[in-house]
């Protein structure tokens, strides 16, 4: 029942954060482990995390590109993490294989919950650049800077602070849903 | 003295349970029914209706503010209360909407959040105490808002090794935020204890009489109620930035909520 805590201050998570908080989930190491297996499990993590920052680095170039281009049609989009899904997975398993422990990352369970895990993280990453967005900043490491002209009440905005209120985000809202609240039909109590 | 915050599953939630009054169901995409302006929907898609339960909530066009699952007629067909106002379509079903907020650091409340918090009440408001966090909840800043922020989304509970398990598919997350913090709670906002129709039989199917009244839950209160306390080991701190909670891997032994 505990949680894990992200924290970075004066901007957003690096993408070299999101691979090493992914690969800390992937393959857990014991504070006490120690010899060749220690060793190995510390270079497989360290060459998982080379894999995933290059994930993460595209998600966000695409998060960014995306929102800088149209706005309001990419932050009333479904939080989705599928689209950056494809091939990933396959990168990480083939330095697994080429690991000492290959033989545990030919397990369909294991399989599955790596998928999950990137997944979820692409997610937060995601959310983590239209959070920002939302906020009136846009672009990414030293990068950061103010949306030019940025509205807070722009429709794509509300729909957005609307999603992080009632839980919208993972499904997204059918167009009818959105339109009501844009009319201010439904309020903070409706259901997404 | 100020409020701290422990681990666990508060006694209401596992009271609650037991009354069936908390709903962790993922999101079922239902899609087209017919029964316009009707309380009786019907040819719904059989293999889009597994999963649904009476009280969740239903989404869609034409379908009425708070409007619940009533009943389950038959594998196609569901009774809703308020009735559609037109054709409906886009169909969603939902689970309850749980939301997590923090504890700040520096609050002057003089609360334990653990197993003795019923319910969040008024987030940010008020004097804290069981039935509200009131003032101890930490102030507004960059994207956390008053009441913290929806967990998205839910997963429908599974259960390996003996032990159920739920968790959600993305974690929680606030940017350009300066927060201290001791601390979170996890809270239904689930409004079927309280919705629309109140003295219909069939409009509130899960709701529950109290000491205090029809619209409360068994702590007294009818919104907001705690599910689970979660204390961050010390204050954490972030300033202008990006606070992430991590949600454990979803497993028998490590998920954020686990019943054994």
């Amino acid at each position: 029942m505990q949680f894990g805590l992200l924290i970075t201050d004066h901007g957003k998570h690096s993408d070299e954060k999101f691979a090493i908080a992914t690969a800390s989930e992937l393959i857990q190491i014991a504070a006490t482990a120690e010899g060749k297996q220690a060793i190995d499990a510390r270079r497989l993590e360290n060459d998982i995390i080379d894999v995933l920052t290059g994930h993460f680095a595209k998600v966000s170039k695409d998060e960014v590109s995306g929102l800088d281009s149209n706005a309001a049609e990419h932050m009333v989009s479904r939080l989705d993490p599928l689209p950056h899904m494809e091939g990933i997975l396959d990168k990480v398993l083939t330095v697994c294989k080429a690991s000492a422990f290959k033989e545990w990352f030919e397990r369909g369970d294991v399989k599955q919950l790596m998928f999950d895990k990137i997944a979820s993280w692409t997610a937060t990453a995601i959310h983590m650049h239209r959070d920002w967005f939302s906020q009136g900043y846009t672009g990414h490491g030293t990068d950061l800077k103010q949306v030019p002209e940025h509205r807070v009440d722009a429709d794509y905005i509300k729909t957005w602070r609307y999603r992080c209120d009632v839980g919208g985000h993972g499904a997204g809202l059918p167009p009818a849903l959105v339109q009501q609240y844009k009319d201010g039909v439904i309020g903070k109590e409706q259901r997404s | 003295m100020a409020s701290t915050t422990t681990t666990n599953m508060t006694n209401t939630f596992k009271q609650e349970m037991m009354c069936a009054t908390h709903n962790f169901s993922a999101q079922i995409n239902v899609g087209a029914a017919t029964g316009t302006t009707s309380s009786n929907l019907t040819a719904l898609t059989a293999a889009n209706t597994p999963g649904i339960v009476v009280g969740s909530g239903l989404a869609g066009t034409n379908v009425a503010a708070n409007c619940v699952v009533a009943a389950l007629v038959s594998q196609t067909a569901i009774n809703v209360y308020p009735a559609t106002t037109g054709a409906p379509s886009a169909l969603l079903v939902n689970g309850d909407i749980f939301k997590i907020l923090m504890i700040g650091s520096a609050n002057t409340g003089s609360q334990t959040y653990g197993q003795l918090t019923q319910n969040v009440g008024t987030p940010g408001t008020g004097t804290s105490s069981t039935t509200n966090v009131g003032t101890d909840e930490v102030g507004i800043s960059g994207s956390y808002a008053a009441g913290g922020q929806a967990l998205a989304s839910n997963t429908t509970p599974t259960n390996s090794s003996n032990v159920a398990f739920t968790t959600w598919s993305t974690n929680p997350q606030w940017t350009s935020a300066t927060l201290s913090v001791i601390g979170a709670i996890i809270y239904n906002t689930g409004t079927t204890l309280t919705g629309a129709g109140a003295g219909s039989a069939t409009a509130q199917p899960r709701q529950m009489f109290s000491a205090n009244g029809i619209t409360a839950n068994l702590g007294g209160s009818a919104v907001n109620r705690a599910v689970s306390s979660h204390d961050f080991g010390g204050t954490q701190a972030v300033s202008n930035g990006t606070m992430t909670l991590t949600l454990p891997t979803a497993s028998s032994s490590t998920a954020i909520l686990r019943i054994a």
